[in-house]
């Protein structure tokens, strides 16, 4: 008796087996290309969702010939940027208390605090009064805005609606169209990570500065950063080159140089710590 | 077993991916710009100079720092205190470096043979603490400022990395002639800066609608004789070098708004020969012509880009003036309206590289001017409380605008002047003063 039989290369079965055996190999190979695929596709999807969530904007179609001239225009967003960190000082101190009163655990609608505690709305009131751009605004798009906005804008990040508007109606009245055409963007969807992480940017402009030479290159680059509990930044490395090391280099200083940033919060503290947080220059 | 196996793989695909990507991504948005400082430090002058000489060495030193503080959004430029030495030190960079100058230029001066001087130039890096340029020419007093403007463009070329404006001319046309009733209007062209103004064309007529050839060589213009008999708009060519005149077109009716092909040899014009006015190209030496457009409206106004692919015009097709794109190739060929709004709009022009048009357009009792990219996007306003504001041109590195602005001074007077402006709309300047109605600037770099 023999324990192992001999492979029989003629055995009528043998080609059988081996077409299955190829066809399954086949299969294999490309479950996991068609799988590895789709699963990137999703995931540059969300990708890009959460860009497009935190850079909302509004088209404005034109109706007339523009009566501010662009230079006017520029003047008018630095002007709102300085007026809204005014706002902000004050208004993020009170959305903290409320979400100290609220339990940890629950998904952070900062927002929840309702319009009726109406000393925020005051104070966009106050800076409305402050600046009067709003009001040579309005002619532009003020319609559509309160349509789509109001709703939106009235569970806004900060509780402040009037930012909020402000906001939109100037990223449409810009230079050209926002990077987004969605009109869901409004801040309200926001988790508080996302939250904390499109503060970042007001933080880091300041300090984002190039020489005319590389001004005009167009040149893109992604900085990671990694944050440690109390805000500082921990690492920061370019996550996607932009081909010159001087433009890459004055980006990720730029981020040093803005640090610390606020103090991470529990519920998001890990992850800005994993360094979940792409900073893009300039997208 | 064997989906479970295929379940595996996909799962530990899907897990790979999220785990590297998982990311939010946020914009900072563009960066402001850095300004380089300046200093260009006096004129250090050799012995032997004559006091003419050493005018134009200051002069020379004052041109430089003229030429680049044209470039507000690069160059800030700061004063520098007067030469303590005779003579050219070597550059102590961390003194320098600690004023926060990141360019230093000096200026030297010497006598050489018979009325030449001998000029060097130097510009230093302080930052990277090295010699970008350092170069000796030999001029006289009246070469002195094309020499200044030529170093000041090669120095800017070295840091920018594209010519600058410094070496360009401006051709424009001005009333200063006028003697009497009879309203005179010649052509004359000067540097970028508004000096060294020469007058071109002599007919004791009105000139109107200037364009040179993209070399320099040739001149196109319109001309009404003030010459008793009939009247008409003609259109005349000038060889720049023996500064003859010849006629072109001399149809019944208008024969303007000529502006020269790339390469020289063809023009594009309107001419109402047909009774209703139509851009036509002509063969400057065959003088044969081909319709561009044909519509029941008017066409006028032709601007066409370097390359020969993209025109944009005049039109009243919609009932009123408004700005259209087409490809001059062919007849009605791609003819897209760019201008939706505006009472009037009027004297398109394109950037230098044909992505932008700037245009004026009557707002608010006055014209202003107004630029679009050339698909029809991106309408912005440029200037605003500022006269009226004709007559846009581009400058050679798309950089600039020259306009001609107008103010009303009383009832019976008005003034009018050239300007520029950044292409955002920072007004830098009148370039042109005292020299009667100057209007149709043009600016050329050849």
């Amino acid at each position: 008796m023999r324990v192992f039989e001999i492979p029989k290369f003629n055995h009528p079965a043998f080609n059988f087996y081996l077409r299955r055996s190829g066809y399954i190999h086949i299969a294999l190979v490309a479950c996991t290309l068609i799988s590895g695929k789709v699963a990137f596709d999703i995931q540059r999807a969300q990708q890009e969702k959460n860009l497009e969530l935190i850079q909302a904007s509004v088209r404005v179609d034109m109706v007339a010939m523009p009566t501010q001239t662009l230079n006017e225009l520029k003047n008018l967003s630095s002007g709102v940027e300085e007026a809204q960190k005014e706002e902000k000082a004050e208004i993020v101190k009170e959305a903290e208390k409320v979400v100290e009163k609220v339990e940890p655990k629950e998904e952070p609608k900062v927002v929840d605090k309702t319009p009726d505690t109406s000393e925020a709305f005051q104070e966009a009131q106050a800076a409305k009064k402050r600046k009067d751009f709003l009001s040579k605004l309005k002619t532009i798009g003020n319609k559509k805005v309160e349509s789509e906005g109001t709703q939106k804008a009235e569970k806004g990040l900060y509780g402040d609606k009037e930012s909020a508007l402000k906001n939109l109606v100037l990223s449409g009245n810009k230079l050209s169209k926002g990077t987004a055409m969605y009109g869901d963007g409004a801040a309200g969807d926001l988790t508080a990570f996302q939250a904390y992480a499109s503060r970042l940017p007001d933080l880091v402009r300041p300090h984002w500065k190039l020489p005319s030479f590389l001004m005009d290159k167009n040149l893109k680059c992604r900085v990671r950063v990694w944050l440690n509990s109390n805000g500082e930044v921990a690492r920061a490395v370019v996550y996607q080159s932009s081909g010159d090391t001087e433009y890459d280099q004055r980006a990720v200083d730029a981020v040093k140089a803005a640090a610390p940033f606020p103090a991470l919060k529990e519920e998001f503290g890990k992850r800005a710590q994993n360094g979940d947080i792409l900073l893009g220059f300039p997208l | 077993m064997k989906s479970l196996l295929v379940i595996f793989t996909l799962m530990f695909q899907v897990a790979v991916f999220a785990q590297d990507d998982n990311l939010t991504i946020v914009a900072v948005g563009e960066a402001t710009l850095e300004k380089d400082k300046m200093v260009i430090q006096d004129a250090y002058t050799g012995g032997g100079l004559s006091a003419a000489q050493k005018n134009a060495a200051s002069e020379l030193v004052k041109l430089m720092r003229n030429d680049f503080s044209f470039y507000q959004k690069k160059f800030f430029l700061v004063e520098a205190a007067p030469n303590n030495t005779a003579f050219r030190q070597t550059t102590n960079y961390d003194y320098w470096n600690s004023k926060g100058v990141r360019y230093l230029g000096t200026a030297t001066v010497d006598k050489a043979a018979g009325d030449n001087m001998k000029v060097t130039v130097v510009f230093e890096d302080i930052k990277n603490k090295k010699q970008i340029y350092n170069n000796s020419m030999t001029t006289t007093i009246a070469g002195i400022r094309r020499v200044g403007h030529e170093m000041a463009n090669a120095v800017y070329k070295h840091v920018v990395g594209k010519n600058s404006i410094f070496t360009s001319k401006i051709v424009f046309v001005s009333d200063r002639n006028t003697r009497g009733r009879k309203t005179v209007k010649e052509i004359y062209m000067m540097d970028f800066d508004g000096k060294n103004v020469n007058q071109i064309t002599n007919h004791g007529g009105i000139v109107m609608s200037p364009s040179m050839s993209s070399d320099g060589r040739y001149l196109v213009y319109s001309l009404i004789s003030n010459a008793k008999g009939k009247r008409n708009n003609d259109l005349y060519l000038m060889d720049m070098r023996t500064k003859s005149a010849s006629i072109l077109s001399n149809r019944e009716g208008v024969n303007s708004g000529a502006v020269f092909l790339s390469g020289g040899k063809k023009i594009a014009l309107t001419l109402t020969v047909s009774g209703n006015a139509e851009i036509y190209e002509m063969d400057v030496d065959s003088k044969e012509l081909r319709k561009i457009t044909n519509h029941f409206s008017a066409d006028v106004d032709p601007s066409i880009t370097a390359d020969g692919t993209l025109m944009t015009f005049l039109s009243d097709r919609p009932g009123k003036a408004m700005i259209y794109t087409m490809d001059p190739r062919g007849t009605e060929s791609n003819v897209k309206r760019i201008s939706f709004v505006g009472q009037f709009n009027a004297t398109p022009r394109f950037s230098p590289d044909g992505k932008e048009i700037v245009f004026s357009s009557w707002l608010d009792n006055s014209f202003d001017l107004f630029r679009i990219s050339s698909d029809g996007q991106g309408l912005s306003r440029l200037t605003k409380d500022f006269g009226s504001n004709e007559d846009p041109s581009y400058s050679n590195d798309g950089e600039f605008i020259a306009f001609t602005s107008q103010r009303v001074l009383s009832r019976v007077k008005i003034d009018q002047n050239i300007y520029i402006m950044d292409r955002d709309g920072g007004i830098l300047g009148a370039i042109t003063a005292g020299f009667g109605n100057c209007i149709s600037p043009r600016w050329y770099n050849f």
